[in-house]
């Protein structure tokens, strides 16, 4: 298990931030979205550009944010041509980001590209990241969506862990399950010695992760340890690790023991790691969805019919309905 | 007794404790499929020891849960019916070790009349194996079952295993204290028992002869073994239930005839009975080999008794006792022994099967580390 040494830590933008409905002025979007899954090609993008555009169908202003660095290509799915200005741009130019957006030809969506040619775009330095998320959290608009690339990089991590809602796709396959499970350990870990750092026990809890070799310990166990000695600083880290509750999305559906994976990943999660998990519905398998991206046209779009476009619309609701008033808050 | 944070075989099983024999049923197979080998949801979440105590956590809740009389004492255990409170007078709150002595006679006895002794050697527990046999409806229906107390024996030490991880509420289960310590961290880790509690769990545990209510009873069940019985103390102040309880045994009064000789009764019994008597586990009690085994001859049982209660080859437990860990099976397999062989002995099975393994590492490392306190 790679295990995330205290030095990696740069200073993430904290969970600590006000919503925007405790603080009216400020200008940020309402709620973030990213959406990771740590393997490639479990249709991450599809699935933020097709929630993109059933977010802003339903009357929401929704900027969509290509964040995966190296690999950006979701103006494809799209069906534009490449926005002239992009990410790269508020990292070396201190463009606003809001300039760079660009018109998706669908009402109430734009884009921000984040294709990037430079050799280290890929990679940002943790000063440059730290911009980048600083103006993400700025942007105005209703939904922020942000397509993260694969892997477990540190600023795919950081997006993750920035947004409201950590959208985690996974397709009912060995490889997929392990790549998901792999990137929210490694997130949910961030998360833990991030915290940790700023509540000052970061020593603490980098005694009890490293105290179990290299197997990995569960958040509950840290916090305990970490309550041997500060009790209170406890008590917010478990705040904060409970905060992490993820929303899942299983993509490629065909079968009905495929139907039960998420649900199944969802009591697994909790079971192991004591941590909730949203469950926001399964997308079937329909050829419609890759037919359409070799088109080069939205699905929801090109087939609105198709089974998978209404799963699709299913998964946005379910997303929306997380943010009304609480229901039962946990 | 308050029950404690320690998840009950219905959290465990995700399900309500109201929840109908359909539901439970439905709730086993969810969990097979949620956690089985079979399941994508698992893979490459946790590693397979963690997997492994899960899904014998599992199999243990489908198999009390699903057995409607089990189900109901183990429901008075955890305090949802009114289970009796004359047990639980002897266990205050925080005891981890409640007296645990008369059931495992129950079953003793229970085993030892369908397959009548042939054995000379095993003559000495006659009497109480005889009398015991209306306890043995701790795994049969009946008003009187002794599930609660048995079930409370374990509650209450799992929950002192378990003290250190209630002030993580994080975890919806006990996972941490059911993780095994033995691969993941030093030994110093096991020790979470708050020091107080083992001089809690020997304050209580000491003076209650529970034990000699057997001999007590067996007499006028008895005749022969009257006498040869005398060394045992009395216990006064027997449980009215206790009374209740030796109804269903009557009829069996017909097969003395199977018993043994009287004479062969005082040999090994008295020693066996004393010690028991005598055997005060601290909280924190680290099990080898060898107090597994002190623990077992307390309650007069036979390896080959336990072998067939519990299904555990008798090799296993001989080299278990002798702790030839080479010989041994693999961790996983070894962790469900010793689990099972904890339950016989009234044991806590998570502190047994952590403690065992443990010493079991340490001596892999190199260092006879074991130690078994007394």
């Amino acid at each position: 298990m790679k295990r995330y040494g205290l030095n990696n830590v740069v200073e993430l933008p904290g969970r600590t931030r006000p919503r925007a409905e405790d603080a009216p002025g400020s200008r940020r979007a309402r709620r973030i979205v990213a959406v990771g899954g740590g393997k490639g090609g479990i249709g991450k993008s599809l699935v933020s550009a097709n929630l993109g555009i059933a977010l802003a169908r339903a009357g929401h202003r929704v900027t969509l944010v290509d964040a995966d660095l190296g690999g950006a290509n979701l103006h494809t799915c799209l069906g534009i041509s490449q926005p002239q200005g992009t990410l790269s741009d508020v990292i070396t130019h201190g463009k606003r980001i809001e300039s760079l957006a660009t018109a998706t030809g669908i009402e109430n969506l734009t884009l921000v590209s984040g294709a990037m040619d430079a050799l280290d775009a890929a990679n940002p330095r943790a000063q440059a990241r730290a911009r980048l998320v600083e103006q993400l959290q700025t942007l105005d608009a209703d939904y922020l969506v942000l397509d993260l690339g694969a892997g477990t990089s540190l600023h795919t991590i950081d997006f993750f862990l920035l947004a409201d809602h950590g959208l985690l796709v996974l397709l009912p396959e060995p490889t997929s399950v392990e790549n998901a499970y792999r990137f929210l350990k490694a997130a949910l870990f961030r998360r833990l010695q991030h915290t940790a750092q700023t509540l000052g026990v970061a020593h603490l809890a980098e005694a009890a992760l490293g105290s179990q070799g290299s197997a990995m310990r569960t958040p509950a166990e840290v916090v305990k340890a970490v309550a041997e000695t500060q009790p209170e600083a406890a008590v917010q880290l478990e705040r904060s690790l409970r905060d992490f509750r993820v929303k899942l999305v299983v993509n490629q559906v065909r079968s009905p023991a495929d139907q039960s994976v998420g649900r199944a990943v969802v009591a697994a999660w909790k079971k192991f790691f004591g941590l909730d998990m949203d469950y926001l519905g399964a997308i079937a398998y329909d050829d419609a969805a890759w037919q359409t991206v070799r088109k080069r046209r939205p699905l929801l779009v090109d087939a609105a019919g198709s089974s998978a476009a209404s799963n699709l619309v299913t998964v946005a609701e379910a997303l929306v309905a997380l943010d009304r008033p609480r229901s039962a808050g946990r | 007794m308050t029950v404690s944070e320690e998840p009950t075989l219905y959290d465990v099983l995700e399900v309500d404790p109201g929840s109908s024999h359909e539901e439970l049923r439905a709730a086993v197979e969810r969990a097979r499929d949620t956690y089985g080998t079979e399941s994508l949801a698992v893979y490459a979440l946790v590693d397979e020891d963690q997997l492994g105590e899960l899904r014998a956590k599992l199999e243990e809740a489908a198999e009390v849960l699903l057995d409607p009389a089990r189900r109901a004492s183990y429901d008075r255990s955890i305090g949802r019916i009114g289970a009796s409170t004359l047990w639980a007078e002897d266990d205050d709150d925080e005891v981890p070790l409640p007296p645990v002595e008369v059931a495992p006679h129950a079953r003793r006895a229970e085993l030892q009349l369908e397959t009548a002794p042939e054995d000379g050697e095993e003559d000495a527990l006659a009497v109480p194996r005889q009398h015991a046999l209306d306890l043995a409806l701790t795994d049969t229906p009946g008003p009187f079952g002794k599930g609660p107390e048995r079930s409370e024996a374990a509650t209450g030490s799992e929950a002192s295993a378990a003290t250190p991880s209630s002030a993580a509420p994080l975890l919806s289960g006990d996972w941490a204290a059911a993780v095994p310590a033995e691969q993941k961290g030093p030994p110093g880790q096991v020790e979470a028992v708050p020091p107080g509690v083992a001089e809690a769990a020997r304050a209580v545990v000491e003076p209650e002869p529970v034990v000699a209510e057997v001999p007590v009873v067996a007499r006028g069940a008895q005749e022969p073994a009257t006498g040869s019985v005398s060394t045992i103390p009395e216990r006064r102040g027997l449980p009215p239930a206790l009374g209740l309880r030796m109804k269903p045994a009557e009829p069996l009064g017909e097969i003395p005839a199977a018993e043994p000789p009287p004479e062969a009764l005082p040999e090994p019994g008295p020693r066996h009975r004393e010690h028991r008597l005598r055997l005060d586990l601290p909280a924190d009690a680290e099990f080898n080999g060898e107090l597994l085994r002190r623990v077992r001859e307390s309650y007069g049982l036979s390896l080959q008794q336990v072998a067939e209660r519990t299904r555990i080859t008798r090799i296993h437990l001989e080299n278990v006792e002798a702790d030839r860990y080479d010989r041994l099976p693999a961790t996983v397999y070894l962790r469900g022994i010793l689990v099972n062989l904890a339950r016989e002995l009234r044991l806590d099975p998570a502190r047994v099967s952590k403690t065992y393994l443990l010493a079991a590492q340490r001596s892999h490392a190199g260092g006879s580390l074991v130690s078994g306190r007394t």
